[in-house]
This record gives C-alpha cells, structure tokens and sequence, in this order.
C-alpha cells in the first residue's frame, strides 16, 4: 500500500513546537496524525545545535519563560524522556559597576541590593508587582481558553465578557481607573512614574519589549508586559531551561506522536491545501506531488503563508486577504552563540546567578536608541541582549570546565544597511566587545562562535520576519484580532482548517498553548469530524 | 471687594467661550487674561512693517459650526471660511492635492494609483463613521467608567451586550482605527506611499507621535469631525485666524454684560474653607465669585495656583506625570511675492489649504525619532499656509505671508540649548527645502520670525508649548483626561474647574472644553438638581 492512500484523521503543517504540541494532543486522543515538516529536523526554533565539535547550544529560543506545567503533565512528557534541568532561573540585570539586580526580588538579599540602588524603588518594587500582577490576572483566563466569538449566537460570549467585567469589577475603584490608562501606554510611561533607578527601569522594561517591534517608548508596550507575565502565570511563573537543550522538547514531543498513533515525516513541503468542491479540507499536497488525505488540517504557519499560500486567496473573502495583507510580521532578531574555554567571569554576579538569564541594557534610553537604530536599518551602538549559559544547565553541552553562551539580540533590522554578509564580523564584535564590558576575560576565553543575522534565522528556522511570534503581538493583533476576520484558530475559512502556530491565539512565544488550544478545538467541535 | 458670580482665569478661545455662554444666561462673569488689550497683541505679531503675523495658530483646531451658533458669533463679528485643499509635495515631481469633494478627490488618487482610488470611498466612509461616533462623545461630560453607580453598571453591561453581538469582523474593524498604528492602518487601504504621507501629514501636526507608532491611527478621524464631504475633510477656519475668534468671543461676552479685564494675572485662588470663593491678582486685589473656571493648562491651574499640600497627594503627582509636549514650531516669513511651484499645475485651486512637504511615513517616523531623542530636527515635516491669500490685508499689496509649521521640533535638545546659531540652522534647513521645491522662493523673503516651543510657551502659557495643553494620546483622552477619575472639569477643589484644552475633548474642538464647563455650570447654577445638565448637542 502506498503511504499517500493512508488516511489520517489529521494532517498537521510544520513540526515547530506548536504544531508537535496539537499533534501530541490529537495522538494522545487516538487519533491517528500525520505531521509534515519541510525541514530536515524537527522543533523549528526549538533546536539544539553544535556550535564546534562537542559545543552545543540552544541555536535558536534558548530558555522556556512560559512553558506551561500543565502541558508537561497532559503529554506525559516525562515518561518521553523530558526533564527539566533547572526550574527557577532568575532575571539578572547587569550593571557595569557590579551592582547586579536580581528579579523577581524575592527574597531578602535581592531586595536588600535594590535598596542598595535605590532605597525608593525597593519600597516601590512590592506595591508594583502586586498592581501589574492584578492586571494579569485579569487578562490571564483569556488566554488560558478560546476566545469568545461575538456575533450570532453570542450566549457564551456574553457570559464570558460578563464574567471579565466582574472580575474588572472587583479590583476596586484606583485600579480601574489605572488600568484604562495603563494599556494604551508605553512602558517607559508606567515605570518612569514608579522608579528612578535606571537598571530596574530597563530590567522590566526589557519584558515589555523583548522580540517586538517596540522600543520601551513605544506606545502599547505596557500591555506586552501585563501580556507576557499572564503567559508566564500559566506556565507557573518560573522560567526554566531542559536538559539537553531546547531541543529536548520537540524531540519528546516527537517521540510521542510516533510511539502512538501518529508519524512525524520531515523533508516534506507542503505546497497546497486540497479543498473539496463543497468547501471543506480534504488534505494536502507537497511539493513533489505527494498527496496525503485527511479531513482536519491544522497548520502551524503563520497565517500569511498558510492562507495566502497554502490555501489561495479564492477560498477567502475580500477583507480577509487585505487582513492578511496587512499582518505585521516585525521585530526581528539576532542570535549569537559563543564556545568558551572557562566559566566568564563577572564582578559582583553569585554564583547561582551563572544560572541566570542575563539582560544587558543599562537604561530605558539605550533600548530605545536600539529600537529606533533597527527601524532605520542600522545597528545599535550600544546593543541591547538577553544571554543564558546553556552548559551551566546542561554539562553535556560542553566538555569539563568549558562552557557554551547562548546571546539572543533584539532590535537589530531585518535589512541592514550595507547588508548583513558584508557586515556580520562588525556586528560579532560590537556584540563580543559590549559582552566584554562586563566579563573582561571574554576575549580570552573565546574559542569558537556562530551568528545568525536576521534573514538566516528566518531562513533556518521558518521564522516568518526573525521574530518569534509569527505577527506581531500588538493590540490589534491580539486576543480576538489574532488573526480576526473569520481566520483563527477555532474557525478558518474552509471548515476543517485550524491554525495552530503562534501567529493565532493566544500567540507568540515558547508556550505551546496555540497548539494546544487548536487541538482541543478540534477535539471538542470536532467529534463529528474525526 | 468686587464679587461676581464666575471669574474665568485666562482668556483663551475656552475661557471667552465659557465665560461668553454663562453672560448670556444671566450671570455675572469676569475674565482675567494677563496678557496686553489683542489690539496691543497684534501690532507686535508684525514681522516687518505691514505684514502682520498672526500669532501662535493651534493646528488643525476644528472649529464647529453648532458652537459658532450657540455663542452667535456671526452676529459678534466672526467670518469663517472653508479651507479647501492642502497639497503635499515630495521633491520627485509628484504631488498629491486634497478635496472635499468626493469625485473630485478619487480622480486625483487615479493619478497615483487606480487600486487606491477606490479604496478611497471605504476609507472616508470609514472616517466618517467614527467622526460621527466621536462628535458625540465631544459634546458630552465624560463618565468615570471606573466609578460606580448602578446607571454606570448598568450601560456597561448593555455596551458589552451590544459588543458581543456584532459580527466579529465588525468588532475588529472598529477596534483597529483605536489601536493600530496608522502606517499598518493606512496599509489596510491604501498601495501609495505619495497618498499615505499626505493623509499622514495632515493627521500628525501637534501630536508627539510617529505614524508607525500603535494607537496613532485614531488621530485620523479627528480630522473629519463635523465634516461630512466625502473627499478630503476641509478645514472650517476663522478668518484672521485664532485671534479674529478670540475677539468675536470677547465681544459675544461683552455685549451679553459680561467682563475682561486684561493685564490682570491671577496669582491665588481665595479659599472658604475647602471650596474656591475667588481669586488674588498680582497687585493683590481680591475677587470674590461663586465659582473659579481656570484656562491655564492643567498644571498651571492646580500645581500654580494651589499649594501642593492643599490637594490630595496622588492628585499632585498625576498633574505633575500629565504629558504635555512641544512638537511644534512656528516660522512666519514675509514674502515679497507668491512663490512658484514648477511641480504643481498653474492655478491648482487646492493651494488655497496650504502646502505641506511631509516625506514619506518613514521620513516622519524617522523625525519623530529624533525629536524623542531630543535632537534638533533634520526632516522636520513642513506645513505652510498661506493667510494672505484668504486675507489680503495682512501682507502689503501683491506681497504674502507665509505661515509654516513646522512638527517634530523638540523643546529641549539633549546637547546644549536652541542657540542662536541652531534657530539659524533650523530655518536654514527649511528654507533649502523650500527652494528645492519652489526656485526663487528665498529670494522673495523679506524678513521672518520663528517661534520654538519655548516661545509658544511664553506666548501661550502652555506648559512646553503643547498645542493642545496636553497631549492627545489615549491614555490622555476622554475619561483619561485630564486624569482618569477627574475628567468631569472639577478636580479636588470644589467651585473650581478646569475649562482649558487640558480637559475633555483637548484641542479636537476650539472652545469645546470652556462650552461643556459651561453646559455643566447651568446645570448647577441654576439650581437644577445634579452639578450637570446633560448637553443638548451644543444647543443645536
């Protein structure tokens, strides 16, 4: 029997996380699931990868700051094989003079350092949190479920918006108030009124910012903080590296599409979504002309090339395509990972603090130079980076004593000017020299290295843009609007076409919950179909 | 000691307005404006000797009609005129020109682009839809949505109701002019980056935003407030510009009984107990009123006029964290004939609404940029107007005023001050821009003068010289504005209000603000029973 006459109750495009985390839902039901990966690997962005002979690092996403618990738990993920190697990393800003923020200032010695540096803003930190974590909790059910869908029908609607007003109801007068204020506000904003100390600014402003097209200036970047600490509240606030490696996940996920009743089948480029005369899905084809059938099609790209490409602007309506038309794909980024011959060391920073996420970004007014230098398709003078050390979780990852630095850089253009081949040495050690600013011992240190400028990542990844969220999670493409116009997750054009990847709801990120949501759409409405 | 029933402290086009509209129901107003007589005023806004220069114009002020009405201007003097047009032009030969008229508007984008000419229809239909939703809500006291009566409760849960059941393509429609930035906003309707900055630039001026920055769409319908053509809102202006409205005003106020005192600047606001009972001026006489309406801006009002342990601690620190902007500078030149401009068709009648050079969207993002980075403007976005040509008067005979804004000019520079060496660049730059466009052009100048945001904060008493005494983001619009809890133009001092553009709707409509405090007033004054009497439209 050819393998194309199989038929599959589910085809799911892409193995990137989210489309491995509907399939792993859909396989652990018993339905029998194909995944088609057009790459050579699977984990799109999720990958582990050697930067030199016995040096690896997390190539692309390199920590899970939102990975939700419950997802670990649904997909058994243990039992494939996956487990975590540190559960509780830190937030470490960098300060030149080594007096380093540690956040979330828990406990007594984080907060006694930020009295250190400002005696107001430790008063301030407790009260803040407590206000922006209230504001997350408010906008945290929305994106633990679907969204409501409002027109005909809108009985569940109605309840759930119902149900969001009482919430609002009940975080009293002063909050409320704050809150119409807060969302359409920038950062810089919300934290110049509460803070004085450059570093915390920078540090939390860094959240609001980090893989948009937002500079802490920008207006709306206050909503991408309450945004991102709801995500991290579902994942069970703490972030956390795998052993082995980002990569580690979609291999268990993998694993377990294909000790059921599923197959992950890479090398496979889908070019078309097959659509029968009465307008429902009926499979796919690929490139080279294979064709596979099934009645649910689930894919993990963004909506762009799912709809425009893969399906055709024939099966959408008019404002649909000048919906997808003008989806905004931005907020590009840059990795760089280094192999080092020792531990790099840095003034002031405790040694669990090796453990750490570190932020470089002296203050707000830097971050913004570096966000309005990427719009002008330059490079930062001063750049702003997020670095994990992937061997100090994970010894494998480096021989004895040496260790890997995974350095993720936002704000950099998609289109640099001069281009990006002719000026990657320049950008590596602009990177390198401001790294060395606060671990002088780097350059000695330094034995091999990597970098991926924005179109390799795009390319190397299928990362729509550079940035990981397959459209960028501004307010007007967020929660309902993500995509909108009849092209989410829980309702595509063609009945039985789902969208499962980051570019529709609840968005961007490590998180799998697109995937997640997808699949549990399809399982709920679709009894019928399966 | 004097006693009235209103003393109004400035008197700016919203203080007159309030002051105006209580004279004619019979109260007892006086008008306290430090500033000299307007007649005073005016010979000194003389650049050369007879080319008289209005001063500091607030841009793209909407004036409406029903307002004019309700004050009876008409009768008081005031001749409005409708500025048709505006024409952009972007050095490459090609030129954009706006008019109202529907057809007339959709030919001229043919020009540029078929596709976006019939877009166009969707665009200002569109416009119009959300100008209309908007004027509403400027004619009304704003509602607290955060406090809490069971009426409030009640119409909040009928929105939601309402809400949920429009088809969600309506909701996303809606939504988007609100949050979008207005280049994505654009790029939902239209391919031509010619047709994209001319909309841009007529939307912008003012506002300390860029076009690639989120929410900065909704600066778009403002512009078709009270407009109902469905090409290019025009402008409805007075004519003589902002001054020939104040004095229409004054004089609607005077004629009603009404006073102005002028020269008399307010120093302190008289106390009895925790409610304002008056006013002390600088040569300390004592004023003694009902009530104290204030046009200064919101932080002039409270943190100059009050002492700051007075009023409630968190009310000082959201006064003081109130955003008030200089983004724009004025540069007025006397020109000793009309400048030429080889790129447009002779006579092109849509050069009577100005002329503006914007760039592209990326040009004006890329100002703003700087302007947030506090650096002396390189691609400033030009906006010229031509007040000879609507009032001949103001220039001698076959010579012209030329009266340009220019946007993204910051009030301080991160190194260093506005030197004279720097004012003298800036109009350089401007100028090298104009002559790019129009040979001969500097030939024709015969003096000039600019005024930076620090002069137009002299001038008007705006903190930083923010046109609109304070910025028009949405945190800082209706029921934000010009603090969320106290957008019903009464802060924490009772009898004392806030009647300036800092308040609810800002610089969308010319003297809104000081008419709705009004509206508010004769509701309690008169006895009614709540402080508010709900408007009825502008009396129209």
């Amino acid at each position: 029997m050819m393998e194309h006459d199989l038929a599959y109750d589910a085809i799911v495009i892409g193995a990137g996380h989210n489309g491995l985390v509907a399939a792993a839902y859909l396989a652990e039901a018993g339905k029998r699931v194909l995944v088609l990966e057009a790459g050579s690997d699977v984990g799109g962005a999720a990958v582990t990868a050697e930067i030199a002979p016995d040096y690896m690092s997390s190539a692309g996403a390199h920590l899970l700051y939102a990975w939700p618990q419950r997802i670990e738990k649904d997909l058994k993920l243990a039992k494939h094989g996956f487990e975590m190697a540190s559960r509780d990393m830190v937030t470490v800003a960098l300060d030149k003079d080594g007096k380093h923020l540690v956040l979330p200032a828990s406990s007594r010695a984080d907060i006694a350092r930020l009295k250190d540096r400002s005696p107001r803003d430790a008063e301030a930190y407790g009260p803040f949190m407590k206000r922006v974590q209230r504001y997350a909790g408010l906008l945290q059910p929305l994106l633990e479920k679907g969204l409501p869908v409002p027109g005909e029908g809108a009985k569940q609607a109605a309840t759930d918006a119902l149900s969001l007003i009482w919430r609002f109801e009940k975080m009293g007068e002063e909050d409320r108030q704050e809150l119409g204020r807060f969302l359409p506000a920038s950062m810089a904003q919300v934290l110049d009124r509460t803070f004085e100390d450059p570093l915390i600014k920078a540090a939390l402003a860094m959240d609001a910012t980090l893989g948009h097209h937002m500079g802490p200036k920008s207006p709306g970047s206050a909503y991408q903080y309450i945004y991102r600490l709801a995500q991290q509240n579902i994942a069970g606030g703490k972030m956390g590296y795998p052993a082995g490696g980002i990569g580690a996940l979609p291999q268990a996920l993998a694993r377990l599409i294909g000790e059921s009743e599923g197959r992950v089948r890479t090398n496979s480029q889908v070019r078309h979504i097959l659509v029968s005369p009465d307008g429902r899905t009926e499979g796919v084809v690929l490139t080279d002309g294979t064709k596979f059938h099934a009645p649910i099609v689930l894919s993990s790209l963004d909506p762009r090339r799912t709809y425009l490409d893969l399906l055709g602007s024939a099966h959408l309506a008019p404002e649909q395509t000048r919906r997808l038309g003008s989806w905004r794909m931005q907020g590009a980024c840059a990795k760089i990972n280094l192999a080092l011959e020792g531990l790099p060391i840095i003034e002031g920073l405790e040694e669990r603090e090796y453990g750490g996420r570190w932020l470089i970004a002296p203050d707000m007014t830097a971050m913004e130079r570096a966000f309005v230098a990427a719009k002008r398709n330059e490079l930062a003078v001063d750049p702003i980076m997020e670095i994990v050390l992937p061997s100090y979780h994970d010894p494998r990852a480096a021989p004895p004593g040496h260790h890997t630095m995974s350095i993720l850089l936002p704000h950099v253009p998609y289109e640099l000017e001069g281009g990006w081949e002719a000026r990657r040495d320049e950008f590596t050690k602009r990177v390198v020299d401001a790294v060395a600013v606060y671990a002088p011992d780097i350059k000695i240190k330094l034995i091999a290295g990597e970098i991926l400028t924005p179109p390799e990542i795009e390319r190397r990844f299928g990362a729509p843009g550079a940035g990981w969220h397959q459209g960028d999670m501004s307010l007007d493409q967020t929660l309902l609007f993500r995509p909108g116009y009849g092209l989410s997750h829980d309702e595509g054009p063609v009945e039985g076409l789902y969208l499962c990847g980051s570019g529709t709801h609840p968005g961007g990120g490590l998180t799998g919950e697109p995937g997640r949501l997808a699949a549990a759409h399809v399982l709920e409405g679709g009894s019928a179909h399966v | 000691m004097e006693r009235y029933d209103v003393v109004v402290i400035g008197g700016g086009v919203n203080g007159l307005a309030a002051a105006a509209r209580l004279a004619q129901s019979g109260f007892a107003v006086l008008v306290l404006e430090r500033g000299e007589q307007p007649e005073a005023a005016a010979l000194a806004g003389e650049i050369v000797p007879g080319f008289k220069a209005p001063p500091f114009a607030l841009p793209g002020g909407y004036l409406d009609p029903n307002f004019v009405c309700a004050l009876d201007l008409g009768r008081h003097g005031l001749r409005t005129l409708r500025l048709d047009g505006g024409v952009s032009l972007f050095g490459d030969g090609r030129y954009v020109a706006s008019y109202s008229d529907a057809g007339v508007m959709t030919r001229e984008i043919q020009r540029h682009n078929k596709r976006d000419a019939s877009a166009w229809t969707r665009f200002a239909r569109d416009m119009q839809r959300q100008a209309r939703r908007l004027e509403k809500r400027i004619l009304e006291e704003q509602q607290d949505p955060a406090r809490r009566s069971p009426a409030v409760i009640r119409k909040l849960v009928q929105d939601v109701r309402e809400l949920v059941q429009k088809p969600a393509h309506e909701l996303h429609d809606e939504a988007r002019v609100w949050l979008q930035s207005m280049d994505a906003f654009l790029d939902g309707y239209f391919q031509s980056d010619h047709l994209k900055a001319h909309i841009a630039s007529a939307a912008l001026p003012g506002h300390a935003q860029g076009p690639c920055g989120q929410t900065t769409a909704a600066l778009l319908p403002l512009l078709w407030i009270g407009e109902r053509s469905g090409g290019m809102p025009a402008r409805l202006m007075p004519q003589g510009g902002l001054p020939a409205l104040t004095k229409a005003i004054a004089n609607a106020l005077k004629a009603a009984g009404g006073d102005i005192r002028f020269g008399a600047e307010v120093v302190d606001v008289r106390m009895e107990g925790r409610k304002a009972a008056g006013v002390v001026l600088s040569d300390d006489t004592e004023i003694a009123a009902r009530c104290v309406l204030s046009d200064l801006d919101v932080k002039h009002s409270y943190l100059g006029l009050f002492n700051w342990s007075s009023l409630p601690k968190r009310y000082v620190e959201e006064i003081g964290h109130f955003r008030t902007e200089g983004v724009t500078a004025q540069l007025d030149l006397a020109l000793s004939g009309f400048p030429e401009f080889p790129d447009l068709p002779e006579g092109c009648p849509a050069l009577a609404g100005g002329l503006r050079l914007p760039g592209f969207l990326d040009d004006m993002e890329w100002g703003f940029d700087d302007w947030q980075d506090h650096t002396p403007p390189r691609r400033p976005l030009i906006d010229m107007s031509f007040p000879s040509l609507a009032d001949p008067s103001l220039a001698p005979e076959g010579k012209h005023l030329a009266s340009i804004t220019l946007h993204y000019v910051p009030y301080e520079l991160h190194d260093g001050s506005w030197s004279g060496a720097r004012r003298a660049e800036l109009v350089q730059l401007v100028l090298k821009k104009l002559e790019a466009v129009s040979p001969g052009f500097i030939e024709r100048i015969e003096g000039y003068r600019l005024a930076l945001p620090r002069d137009i904060e002299e001038q008007t008493g705006h903190t930083h010289g923010d046109p609109f005494a304070g910025q028009m983001n949405l945190d800082q619009l209706f029921f934000n504005r010009p603090v969320p809890g106290f957008a019903a133009y009464e802060g924490p001092v009772e009898n004392f209000y806030l009647c300036s553009a800092s308040a609810h709707p800002g610089g969308a409509g010319l003297g809104i603000a000081g008419y709705n405090v009004a509206e508010k007033l004769l509701g309690s004054l008169n006895g009614g029973s709540g402080l508010f009497r709900r408007n009825k439209g502008a009396a129209a």
